[in-house]
């Protein structure tokens, strides 16, 4: 049997595409218990209350960020994963085989499941498919001439160091920005994340900046590298970030669990 | 040079490691996959792919891998199984062991070179000519041998 987290609806559009999604899930006659998150009872509640009732598949339906952070509460229990992502231009959508939300229902009645690596923070924080760090100093804060956009950043893979000073770093578990379905399940199981870093942002102010006050574009990534476990110290600090919630901050440990999740993907998934 | 050929559609880019030119590596580094350096890098780099050495890379430390493009500043010794190439920027000051070595105009080397021998192979004509002039010689020993036989035969008879 199935347990449902539905994310809180954002909006009225939101709440509405999710009864959409329980009625094409009933039609399929797969709807098993379904809760809905509330300012009262948060997602992660719910997703414990199900193990705890002995579900034996949690499925999620709502954004990315969403379903990055519930792998949390599930990972190390006997416990499938399943997952609707809501998300316009959704890229958890691919790492399932899905096309669109509505395929995602579809694909779950099939039961077709693979194990993928999980990423850990720490001993006790887990992420299905990424995690950002970025310099944790308020903007004002400090001694003029200090750049508080980027942080002096060392990571430490054991047998060699990297120390860069970087905008933003991102460790990621697979890569969803290619659309080879058989390499996106590749990069999920290769037992290694991926970290990426972005340097500071080259600042040019002219004349006119100081009437006119223009948002910076994030620098893109310069560097990337392979690792199954490495560590991270700043400073200034960074904060650990997981979709829009801070969840940590450096220093921090990085590790890789092979194959710690099951999901369900879609059965034409090669 | 069969270079990067991770980098071609199809291929398994995703493993590369790339380091930026605002990073500096310390230690000894090992990968399977292909290396791009742009930055600074005091220690060993050891691949069994391929390494580009960028404009703005310095690396001081010794270097092995499959084939390596510099571009960019070597201090070290290099080791390379198949192709080194010296790019017009590239400055390489150490030793070199490789298969094959390209060195552009305008490019520094300051340092030793090693090309180990390989065996050269025989064209099947080549082939042919031994085969028939070993064959020549088995003849000629038979005929010999013949002639002392009968040589012997007359002086028994005799």
């Amino acid at each position: 049997m199935y347990y449902y987290v539905f994310e809180q609806p954002e909006n009225k559009k939101a709440e509405k595409i999710q009864e959409k999604l329980k009625a094409n899930l009933e039609d399929l006659r797969i709807i098993g218990e379904a809760t809905k998150a509330n300012p009262v009872q948060k997602p992660e509640e719910l997703v414990i209350s199900g193990i705890t009732k002995g579900y034996n598949t949690i499925v999620i339906v709502g954004s990315d960020d969403l379903i990055n952070r519930m792998a949390t509460y599930v990972v190390g229990r006997d416990v499938t994963l399943g997952m609707i992502p809501t998300d316009p231009g959704s890229k958890l959508l691919k790492l399932i085989g899905a096309k669109h939300p509505d395929h995602a229902c579809e694909i779950l009645p099939f039961r077709r499941i693979i194990r993928i690596d999980v990423g850990r923070v720490e001993d006790d924080k887990y992420f299905l498919t990424k995690i950002d760090l970025v310099p944790a100093v308020e903007k004002g804060a400090g001694p003029k001439g200090v750049d508080l956009d980027s942080a002096s950043s060392v990571i430490d893979f054991g047998q060699f160091k990297a120390q860069t000073r970087a905008s933003r770093i991102t460790i990621e578990n697979g890569n969803l920005d290619i659309n080879y379905p058989e390499k996106i399940k590749k990069s999920f199981t290769d037992g290694k994340l991926d970290i990426l870093t972005a340097p500071a942002i080259e600042k040019k102010e002219g004349f006119l900046s100081k009437f006119f006050k223009k948002e910076t574009r994030p620098a893109p990534y310069t560097s990337m590298f392979h690792s199954e476990n490495f560590r991270i110290s700043a400073s200034p600090l960074m904060a650990i970030i997981s979709g829009d919630k801070i969840i940590g901050r450096t220093p921090v440990e990085f590790s890789i669990i092979k194959g710690a999740l099951k999901i369900i993907v879609s059965r034409t998934k090669e | 040079m069969a270079m990067f050929e991770g980098s071609k559609e199809g291929g398994d880019v995703s493993k590369e490691t790339i380091i930026g030119a605002d990073v500096t590596i310390t230690g000894n580094m090992k990968s399977a996959a292909n290396i791009q350096i742009n930055g600074n890098v005091k220690g060993k780099v050891d691949t069994q792919s391929d390494i580009l050495i960028g404009e703005t890379a310095t690396i001081d430390g010794s270097i092995r891998a499959k084939n390596i493009i510099v571009t960019g500043n070597v201090k070290g010794n290099i080791e390379v199984s198949e192709d080194l190439e010296i790019a017009p920027t590239g400055k390489i000051f150490g030793d070199v062991i490789t298969k094959n070595l390209i060195i552009k105009k305008g490019s520094v080397f300051v340092g030793k070179t090693t090309m180990p021998e390989t065996e050269t192979p025989t064209t099947d004509t080549e082939k042919d000519k031994e085969e028939f002039k070993g064959d020549l010689i088995d003849k000629l020993e038979d005929a010999e041998d013949e002639n002392k036989d009968k040589n012997k035969e007359k002086i028994s008879e005799k």
